[in-house]
């Protein structure tokens, strides 16, 4: 008999066709299924190719296939785990991810990396839609689409439609160019993404972002948030390094610099006319509140109170400043968030 | 033969890929690790099981070969860290399909390398001229290696 799904709501879709939530009817249990019109698919010498790549990196960072196949219609199945809480871009919706959040999940997604590229597979498409969550909430890497181990024969009009250039790497002007240095840019670009939130990138063409990305101006790097601590901007830069060469040499080298980073508070950032306030939770168990505001003489003055609950915070009197013009204020606030943010306050 | 030493500590591990026979070892990797900074102690432990699956997954090794903690250690706390490590490491290696996996502390390590059996004796009597730049490889380096090289035939 023939394997048959009953289709229950529509995920997502896009350029390469769409994702179902579907309950396969033989086994009864819930799947992702993708499904792809035949002209769509890169590959047009093996229509299987995806989930055969899926097969062939089975890690437990990597979405699980559980089958692939031909609709009565005559479009494509992957038919693969579901994971209701959705993708990182779900989770994020354009805004910064808690630091400690965004590092445990480009771990998780760092370390399927390493166990794709020992395959000789490079993903080529790593960007927060194509990291999901699985239900402990363990980041894992799927859209294998263009994960091709051979490159030669494919639709290059197919091709060119799916890239998304945000996170292409500088090098990269064809699918030849690709290598696992690219997706080591791409983890950086999605990293910084993570930590800064959609706002930090500007919406520019996507041939204008490649061509600044191929001067290193894209996404902008003085585009962090006050609290990113120095050291860790240095990682994420070193990853979107222009020039592979001075990149991570790999996913495991640079999930190792990921690991070794202090990261001890997750700040969110509020802003106001005049006023800017950052809220932490330490993983002391503390909570955080650094203000910065502006006096009714046009200074600036920079508080800062901790706290055992947000509703029984004492002002820090070493750490608050008034009177200040505004370039004082914003580099002693970001001294504090990012001293806090290295434990070292 | 195919033999992974391996040397943990509180904030690091070391590991040494050893293959070879007795009389000419041969060091094919090493990798110095530190633990991640933010991880509580689970969580570390869990890491060190993801590293560990990873370092024997595909690589057919013959033996693990895990240098323990000397018993004289009195700081209890950090002891039964490390005891957590090296249990860590084991349990990841047997998953990972290595049917042989032992702990030796310096004086075993001695004794199986021809001395007698006096850890001290690592550092004063045996002769490491098999091994290349054996002298300019980290105290911990050279313990990964000696353990690993003391499982050889």
């Amino acid at each position: 008999m023939a394997v048959s799904f009953d289709f229950r709501q529509r995920l997502g879709s896009g350029y390469f066709g769409e994702v179902w939530r579907a309950v396969e009817t033989g086994l009864g249990h819930e799947v992702a299924l993708k499904c792809i019109p035949p002209d769509k698919i890169v590959n047009q010498g093996n229509f299987f190719q995806e989930a055969q790549t899926l097969k062939a990196s089975e890690h437990a960072n990597i979405v699980r296939v559980h089958d692939t196949g031909t609709l009565a219609d005559g479009r494509i199945y992957v038919s693969m785990e579901f994971l209701r809480r959705g993708s990182v871009e779900d989770e994020a919706r354009g805004a910064p991810l808690p630091l400690s959040r965004a590092k445990r999940l480009m771990v998780d997604v760092l370390r399927a990396l390493t166990h794709a590229h020992d395959q000789q597979i490079v993903h080529r498409d790593i960007k927060p839609a194509n990291i999901l969550i699985g239900d402990a909430g363990e980041g894992k890497l799927s859209d294998f689409g263009l994960a091709l181990p051979d490159v030669t024969g494919l639709n290059m009009a197919q091709v060119k439609q799916y890239q998304y250039v945000l996170h292409l790497a500088p090098e990269v002007r064809r699918i030849q160019d690709y290598t696992p240095l690219s997706d080591i840019y791409a983890c950086g670009v999605t990293l910084f993404r993570l930590v800064n939130g959609d706002n930090a990138v500007p919406a520019i063409p996507p041939a204008q972002a490649h061509q600044l990305a191929r001067r290193g101006e894209f996404p902008p790097r003085d585009g962090y948030r006050d609290f990113v601590p120095q050291a860790l901007k240095r990682m994420i830069n070193m990853a979107m390094s222009v020039d592979p060469a001075s990149r991570h040499q790999s996913a495991e080298a640079m999930r190792h610099a990921l690991e070794q980073q202090s990261l001890c508070v997750d700040w969110v950032e509020t802003q106001t006319a005049g006023r800017c306030t950052w809220t932490g939770h330490g993983q002391d168990g503390l909570h955080y509140e650094v203000t910065k505001r502006q006096q009714p003489d046009r200074r600036w003055t920079v508080l800062t109170r901790k706290g055992p609950t947000l509703n029984a915070l004492r002002r820090m009197g070493a750490l608050c400043s008034t009177n200040m013009r505004k370039p004082d204020a914003d580099k002693r606030a970001r001294r504090i968030l990012q001293d806090f943010t290295k434990g070292r306050a | 033969m195919k033999i992974l030493g391996v040397r943990c500590s509180n904030s690091d591990y070391t590991t040494c890929l050893l293959s070879g026979d007795a009389a000419a070892p041969k060091v094919e990797e090493m990798k110095h690790v530190n633990y991640p900074n933010g991880y509580g102690e689970a969580e570390t432990l869990r890491w060190l099981r993801q590293e560990f699956q990873r370092l024997c997954n595909g690589q057919a090794l013959d033996e693990v070969c895990i240098k323990r903690a000397e018993t004289n250690v009195k700081r209890s706390n950090s002891l039964e860290a490390r005891i957590q490590a090296e249990a860590i490491v084991a349990l990841a290696a047997a998953e990972s399909g290595c049917g042989k996996v032992q702990r030796k502390v310096g004086s075993t390590v001695a004794k199986d390398l021809g001395l007698k059996g006096k850890a001290k004796y690592l550092q004063t009597k045996l002769d490491t001229s098999a091994i290349p730049d054996f002298g300019d490889y980290s105290a911990k380096e050279q313990e990964a290696i000696l353990v690993a090289w003391s499982c050889m035939e």
